[in-house]
C-alpha cells in the first residue's frame, strides 16, 4: 500500500513537470526566406513559416524555391516539395526552454532538393540557438538561377536566396489593450494643465501617443504592454524633441530629441505618474516646465 | 340687477369691486345668465388691435446686402473651422484621474539631429 503510494506521487510530480513542460510563450519563431537583388537590396518575402514556442513539440516545414525566387511553403502535415522546385528545404523546430519571451530551441533543417547545384555548404545542420524577439540568424544560402523567370514573366534580378530564423511576437494576436495617457503640467501655482490620449492595441506591439506642441517642443512616444498573470507589464518611452526654427527645406525633422524610457507593471485600474525629467537649457522657456504622464492600461478583451 | 351688471363688468374690465357684491350677484340664476351674456358680448366687440397690421408700402428691400451677410458668415465659419481642425489634433482635454504610484524614468539619451541649426 505504501509503495502504491509512493508511485501514485512519483507519477503526479512526473505529470506536473509535463504540464510545466507545455509553457506556452507570446513570442513565435519565424523562418522567412530573404532574397537578394541585383541593386544590392536585400528583402523579405511576403511568405514565412510560424512555430508557437511551445516547449518540447516539434514542427517541421517544407520551403519550396522555384523560377526566379518564388518561394512555397507547406505545413508539417503535407511535406511536399514543389513540382518546380531548385531547391527545397525541410526545416524542424522544437523549442527546449523558455522564459520572459527568450527561447531557446533546436533548429535541424537540411536542403533536400538543390537541382542547381549551386548551394554553399553545408547542406544540412542540427543547432540550438536561443533568440529573444527582434533577434534572428540566417541558415542556409543559395544563388539564384538567371534563366528563371519572375512570376510576371520578367527576366529574373534575384542574385541570392536565403532562409532566415527570428524570434518575433505575433502581429495577428486577438486580444486587445486600451491606454489611456494624460500629459499633465504642473503649474507653479499648483494648479495642473491635461491633455488625454486614448489608445487601442495589442500586447508587445507599440501603441504610439502624440500631443499637441508646447511652444518649440513636440512631446509623442509609445507604450508596449505584456499581459502577465495578474497585472500588466507597461514599457513607456517619451520623447519631447525640438522643431527647427525657421523650418529648413531638407528636412521634416527635429534639431534635437531627448527620450525617457520607464517599466513597471500595473494591476487592474491602477494609475501611474511618471515624472519628466527637466530638459537643458538648450530647449529654451520649455526647459522651466514642469511636465508628468499620467497613464492607465486594462486588457478589454 | 344694476348693482350686478355693474360689480360684472368691474371683472371684467380688471376694476376694483367687492367680492361679497360678485357672490350675491352669482347667487342668482339672472346674475349668472347676465355673466355670460357679458362675457359673449365682450367676446364679440373683442378690439383687433393686436392683430398687426399689414404694410402697404414695403420697407426698401436689401436683401442683397442681408445675402452678402450670410454668405461672409458661412465663409468665415467653414474656413475657420477649417484652420482650426487642421492645427487641432485628436488629443482632447479630459479629466485626469489621481495617480496611485508614482514611477521614475528608468533610462534616458539625447540625440543632437544634424548637428542642430540653432
Amino acid at each position: 500500500m505504501r509503495i502504491t503510494a509512493i508511485l501514485f506521487a512519483l507519477m503526479l510530480c512526473l505529470s506536473a513537470s509535463v504540464a510545466h513542460g507545455q509553457v506556452i510563450d507570446d513570442s513565435q519563431l519565424i523562418v522567412t526566406p530573404y532574397l537578394l537583388t541585383a541593386n544590392g537590396a536585400e528583402a523579405p518575402e511576403h511568405l514565412s513559416g510560424r512555430w508557437a514556442t511551445t516547449v518540447g513539440k516539434s514542427t517541421t516545414m517544407v520551403f519550396s524555391m522555384s523560377g526566379c525566387g518564388n518561394f512555397a511553403v507547406t505545413s508539417n502535415s503535407q511535406r511536399q516539395v514543389a513540382d518546380d522546385a531548385t531547391y527545397a528545404w525541410r526545416v524542424e523546430l522544437t523549442p527546449t526552454k523558455t522564459l520572459d519571451h527568450v527561447t531557446t530551441f533546436r533548429l535541424r533543417w537540411a536542403r533536400i532538393v538543390d537541382k542547381a547545384t549551386r548551394g554553399f555548404s553545408p547542406t544540412s545542420e542540427d543547432v540550438e540557438i536561443t533568440l529573444k524577439p527582434g533577434e534572428s540568424r540566417p541558415f542556409d544560402s543559395v544563388a539564384v538561377p538567371q534563366d528563371g523567370k519572375t512570376l510576371n514573366g520578367r527576366p529574373c534580378d534575384i542574385k541570392s536566396a536565403s532562409l532566415r530564423v527570428a524570434a518575433e511576437f505575433s502581429e495577428f494576436d486577438n486580444r486587445r489593450i486600451a491606454a489611456d495617457v494624460w500629459l499633465i503640467e504642473k503649474l507653479p501655482s499648483g494648479a495642473e494643465t491635461r491633455e488625454s490620449f486614448a489608445m487601442v492595441g495589442i500586447p508587445h506591439q507599440p501603441m504610439s501617443f502624440y500631443f499637441d506642441r508646447i511652444g518649440d517642443v513636440d512631446l509623442f512616444g509609445h507604450l508596449t504592454s505584456d499581459p502577465e498573470q495578474s497585472t500588466i507589464k507597461v514599457d513607456v518611452e517619451v520623447v519631447r524633441a525640438q522643431v527647427n526654427a525657421p523650418p529648413p527645406a531638407d528636412t521634416h525633422g527635429y534639431q534635437a530629441a531627448r527620450w525617457d524610457r520607464s517599466t513597471t507593471h500595473l494591476k487592474a485600474d491602477e494609475v501611474i505618474e511618471i515624472p519628466l525629467p527637466k530638459l537643458e537649457e538648450r530647449f529654451g522657456p520649455y526647459s522651466k516646465r514642469a511636465f508628468a504622464l499620467r497613464v492607465k492600461v486594462r486588457r478589454i478583451r | 340687477m344694476s348693482n350686478s351688471h355693474d360689480v360684472m363688468s368691474d371683472l371684467l374690465d380688471n376694476r376694483p369691486f367687492d367680492l361679497a357684491d360678485l357672490a350675491a350677484a352669482l347667487e342668482a340664476p339672472d346674475g349668472r345668465a347676465l355673466l355670460i351674456d357679458l362675457l359673449a358680448l365682450r367676446r364679440a366687440v373683442q378690439p383687433t388691435d393686436s392683430v398687426p397690421k399689414l404694410s402697404l408700402t414695403p420697407a426698401p428691400s436689401r436683401t442683397w446686402l442681408r445675402s452678402a451677410l450670410v454668405a461672409a458668415a458661412l465663409f468665415a465659419a467653414v474656413i475657420g473651422g477649417y484652420t482650426v481642425g487642421t492645427h487641432r489634433t485628436p488629443p482632447v482635454v479630459a479629466e485626469a484621474p489621481d495617480a496611485t504610484r508614482v514611477v521614475q524614468v528608468v533610462s534616458t539619451g539625447q540625440v543632437l539631429i544634424d548637428g542642430g541649426r540653432r
